[in-house]
Parts: C-alpha cells; sequence; structure tokens
C-alpha cells in the first residue's frame, strides 16, 4: 500500500464514515419513539414516553414478545443441547466421515432463509402436519445449530486434553470425566452459545413468515405487519425497546463469559492461595513453602 | 468391544444434529423438488401428477428470466460496492495498534445484534417524505419539494449494504491479519513501489478472506426480500419476493417451488464455481 500521512488520514476518514454508516441510523429510531406527536417526524421540540406507556398496553405486541421469549428459550435450549454434543464429538473423537458430516452440519447456514422457510413448511404439509407452534421450534432448531457447534467446538478444542486424561488416570469414567472436567472448562462457551442462538431465533423474520400459524406474530413479525398497515411511534418505541434488549444482552453475555474464565477461576486462585498460606503457618517450613509455590500457580 | 465403542459414542452424539440438518433443511429441498413438478389446482390444492408444466411456464414467460437477471445484478453490484467500500476499513483495522483495533472490531459486530427488521426501517425514518435527510433538505433550503429517496432500487442499495457491509469488512480484515504482514515489507525492500506491493502482494493475501466475503455478501442479497418488500417501490420486484407471493399470497405452491428450486439451482452453481476457483475449506476454517 503506498504509504503517506494523507493516505492515513484518508483511511481513518473513511473507515470513521462507514462506522456511522452502520450505526447511526437506528439511533432517529430511537431518537423519534420520544416523539410525542403522531405524525410529521423531524424535527420534534417535545420529548414524552406516551409511545412506550401505549407499547406497554398494546395486547398484539405484548402477545407477539411472549410467542418471540417461548421459542427463543425452548429452542435455543433444544440446539445448545444437540449442538454441544455434536461439537463434543467433532473435537474428541474420530467420526467416521468427518468431512461430509461437517458439511451437512454447516449446510443450514449456506442456504438462504428464504429456501429453508419454503421447504420446511412444503415438508411439513406434505407429511399432513399442521401449522403449529411446532413447526416453529423445529425450524428454529435447525437454523440456529450451526452456530452453537461453531461456537462450542471451538472452546473444546482449545481444551487441552491432559485434564481429562489425568481424570481416566485416576480412574473417572467417560461420563464422569465429561461431567466434572469438560463441561465446567466449557461452560462459558456453552452459555454464549445459548445467548447467541436465543437471540437469532429471536431476530429470525424471513423464514418464520413461513412457518408462523395463523394469528401466531414474533416480535419481528408484528413489526413488519405494522410497518405494513400502520405507521405510529410505537413501532419506534418497540424498536428502542428491541435495541436496548438485543444489545445489552451479548454485552452482558461477553462480560459474563470473561468473569467466568478470567475472574472467576483468579478468585479461586487466591482463595486457595490464602488457604495454602494459612496451612503452611500451621506445617513445617518445607511443606509450607511448597505449599505457596502451588498457590502462586 | 473397545472399537466398537470408539465409534457409538461419536455416532450416538452426532446423529441428532445430523438428523436436523436432513430432516428439517436438506429434505425440505428435495420437497421444493417434488413439488416443482407436480400440478396446481385452484385454493392452493396441489395435484400430484408429473408434469412439467411450472418448468415450461417459468421458461416461456420472460418476466421470471428478467427477474432472475436483475437479482443477480442487484447482489453483484452489491458486493462489488461492498468490496470497494469495506476494503479501506478493513485495511485501516489491519494496521492499528491491537489495542485500539479489539473495539473497533467489537464495533462491527453491533449492527448484528440489531435485529434486522429494525436496521430495515430505520432508512423509512431517514429517507421517507418527511424523513431525516429531506427535512434537512428543505430545512437549509436546498430543495423546496421532498427528493424520492424511499422505495426505489436506490434506497434498496442503501439498505443491503448496510447489511452485508460488516461481514464483509470482516471477512477481509480476517484475510488481512492471517498472512505476516512482513511480506509487504520484503516486497518494498526489494524495490517494489507502494501500489506495486499494494496491488501484487497485499491484494493476493487478502484474496482468502475477500472471496469468502464476497460470496456471503452475494448469497445473502440473491435471498433477501424483506429489504427490497419495506424499501423498494412498485416496479422494483425481485426474485425473492416473487416466491414469497406464489408461495404465501397466491398460495400456488408448484409454482413456487419451481421458482424456489431455479435459485437453489443458480446457488449451487456459483457456489461450484466458487469452490474450483477459491476452494471450500477456507470457509469451514474461517467459520469455525
Amino acid at each position: 500500500m503506498p504509504s503517506g500521512p494523507w493516505l492515513t488520514r484518508f483511511l481513518k476518514g473513511m473507515t470513521f464514515l462507514v462506522y456511522f454508516y452502520l450505526l447511526a441510523p437506528v439511533l432517529v429510531v430511537i431518537a423519534l419513539a420520544f416523539n410525542p406527536r403522531d405524525l410529521g417526524d423531524f424535527p420534534f421540540t417535545e420529548v414524552s414516553l406516551k409511545w412506550f406507556y401505549m407499547l406497554a398496553n398494546d395486547q398484539a405486541i405484548l402477545a407477539s414478545v411472549r410467542i418471540s421469549f417461548t421459542l427463543g428459550l425452548v429452542s435455543a435450549a433444544i440446539t445448545t443441547t444437540l449442538g454441544t454434543a455434536a461439537a463434543y464429538a467433532l473435537a474428541r473423537y474420530r467420526v467416521p466421515g468427518k468431512d461430509f458430516v461437517q458439511l451437512v452440519l454447516l449446510i443450514p447456514m449456506l442456504v438462504p432463509h428464504l429456501i429453508l422457510g419454503v421447504g420446511l413448511l412444503l415438508a411439513w404439509r406434505l407429511m399432513g402436519l399442521p401449522k403449529t407452534f411446532a413447526l416453529l421450534v423445529v425450524g428454529h432448531v435447525a437454523v440456529t445449530m450451526p452456530l452453537v457447534i461453531i461456537m462450542t467446538r471451538h472452546r473444546l478444542q482449545s481444551i487441552s486434553r491432559s485434564y481429562e486424561e489425568a481424570a481416566r488416570t485416576l480412574g473417572a469414567n467417560g461420563l464422569q470425566t465429561f461431567a466434572a472436567i469438560t463441561l465446567p472448562l466449557a461452560a462459558p462457551a456453552i452459555v454464549v452459545a445459548f445467548l447467541f442462538a436465543f437471540m437469532s431465533s429471536f431476530d429470525e423474520l424471513t423464514a418464520t413468515l413461513f412457518w408462523r400459524p395463523a394469528n401466531v406474530e414474533t416480535v419481528p413479525t408484528q413489526i413488519m405487519a405494522m410497518l405494513q398497515f400502520q405507521i405510529d411511534h410505537r413501532i419506534n418505541a418497540l424498536a428502542t425497546v428491541l435495541i436496548c434488549f438485543t444489545v445489552g444482552v451479548p454485552v452482558l453475555a461477553t462480560l459474563a463469559a470473561k468473569g467466568l474464565t478470567t475472574t472467576l477461576p483468579k478468585l479461586r486462585a487466591k482463595r486457595l492461595a490464602a488457604r495454602l498460606a494459612a496451612d503452611s503457618k500451621s506445617a513445617d517450613g518445607e511443606v509450607g513453602s511448597l505449599g505457596k509455590g502451588r498457590g502462586v500457580v | 468391544m473397545a472399537i466398537a465403542r470408539q465409534q457409538v459414542v461419536p455416532a450416538f452424539l452426532v446423529s441428532p444434529a445430523v438428523l436436523s440438518s436432513c430432516l428439517f433443511v436438506l429434505l425440505p429441498v428435495v420437497c421444493i423438488g417434488a413439488y416443482s413438478f407436480w400440478g396446481h389446482m385452484v385454493a392452493g390444492a396441489v395435484d400430484r401428477t408429473l408434469t412439467l408444466e411450472n418448468w415450461r411456464e417459468l421458461v416461456k414467460d420472460p418476466f421470471y428470466g428478467t427477474i432472475l437477471l436483475r437479482t443477480v445484478r442487484l447482489a453483484a453490484v452489491t458486493t462489488v460496492l461492498a468490496v470497494l467500500i469495506g476494503y479501506g476499513p478493513a485495511y485501516y483495522l489491519s494496521t492499528i495498534p491491537a489495542k485500539k483495533r479489539g473495539a473497533l472490531v467489537l464495533l462491527l459486530f453491533v449492527p448484528s445484534w440489531i435485529s434486522y427488521i429494525v436496521r430495515t426501517m430505520s432508512w423509512i425514518q431517514i429517507l421517507g417524505r418527511n424523513g431525516l435527510v429531506n427535512t434537512a433538505l428543505q430545512g437549509l433550503g436546498i430543495t423546496n419539494e421532498p427528493i424520492k429517496l424511499l422505495y426505489n432500487d436506490f434506497a434498496i442499495y442503501v439498505g443491503i449494504l448496510q447489511y452485508v457491509l460488516p461481514i464483509m469488512i470482516l471477512n477481509i480484515y480476517l484475510g488481512l491479519t492471517s498472512v505476516d504482514r512482513n511480506v509487504v515489507d520484503a516486497a518494498r525492500t526489494l524495490g517494489a513501489n507502494g501500489i506495486q506491493a499494494f496491488f501484487r502482494v497485499t491484494v493476493p493475501i487478502s484474496m482468502g478472506g475477500l472471496s469468502a466475503g464476497c460470496l456471503i455478501c452475494f448469497i445473502w442479497t440473491l435471498g433477501s426480500f424483506v429489504t427490497p418488500m419495506l424499501l423498494g417501490g412498485p416496479g422494483t420486484t425481485y426474485y425473492a419476493t416473487l416466491v414469497y407471493e406464489n408461495i404465501l399470497t397466491q398460495q400456488d405452491w408448484p409454482f413456487g417451488s419451481t421458482l424456489a428450486l431455479l435459485s437453489v439451482l443458480f446457488l449451487t452453481v456459483s457456489l461450484a464455481v466458487y469452490g474450483r476457483l477459491m476452494g471450500l475449506s477456507h470457509m469451514f476454517r474461517e467459520t469455525r
């Protein structure tokens, strides 16, 4: 790349503009949620929470929030369980036909949601099943599975096998080793994977439009319907709540995962060190220094 | 016994996920294929006798070909624009110190946490008749009449680019940082000027990430119908909208399936060409 201060400045400016383009538009939505006037958008002089009150009393919207939460929690629970199992097998065992299995597991990510939506709807009806909540759950499980497998597998692969081997050497069987060693070590990634599965189920729109039973609306399909039939700032208020929720959860999840992987073990190590130090006071000098050394590690 | 166990446990663990993929993703695609050879009757009923009628209609009426071409053009132009707009920021990210970089990379993920529909609808508030841009332009006295910015192709491009840019930037950035950057300095030391070093060293280095970004961007745009539906106007029908209308509005499942299957075939061919040119293995490595 040709270098020079002008170029760095140009790249910096371009980066700033692109980030502005990616992030600023939603601020307009948030601002409008506080505009008390019914129509006319800009400029507005008053600020009120009127639309948020209306939101809290809108039965259709509340119903869609309930549906989205139930759907997200149920499908994320199923996906996380099945996905972690598959990731564990891929990370720890010699799976027959591994390349092919990986491809099959990854495919839902490569197929556009439009095709997933149409296909599963047709297959479901071909089997003579009615459009019910179960169709939504099954669909959302299929859609979020690759994400969970990728996230948990990454973590499982980074856990050194020597811990598991140590447990096996000490007499634990496979299941005990998994429960006592592998699962706690992988827990942060599994929690984060669950949250991301929940979020992507919560956000799924394209395929959900095909799968939802009559009169069942998730939050995104509800917003879609509101955009087509009524325009008032209630929709901006709903979007604002949604933004706070969907940005808040990953931020909290990241912090929580950080806490689980770094802060907690640090605290535990500190406590252990303190205990060992206390032990060493009452024990012989040689053993005490050994204990202290271990505590620091 | 030990050998059998070694095979049974992983198979048992992996099979539910594989089954979910097969039953709810692959089998449905086969169903789309089956429906496309069945006949359509009134009121959403399906006549299960084999027929080529759907495919004949698809080929005979130039309307569908035109829409497909227009959609491919949309996806291609979006991809090219995303590369042109996204390369600069990705390059900038790869040059700054790691400390500042972490926060900027994290910011790239923030849009993906905000609901797709919320991001799309924000453009209605910005580009609409009474939107931010028109109010500002009239307030500044630049125009007297609101300019038509919404419900046309322009609005679709604005909305879709915002949707695909983060993944494009991220992929180019990963490509750029995956190889030792000293080779660029080496090229300069060996006498290449800045432009030569950029096009003969930096660009090839980032090619893996760049091409993966292009593929994702192309697929996403091809399959998007919420953006054209919300931001596009009456004259801007795209392929995915066509599928949606045939399946859900007109309940003509056989013809809707035919349209859907054509796009699957198109995607498969694109993927095969891509795999031939770039190889698919790095996709897995990158997303893992």
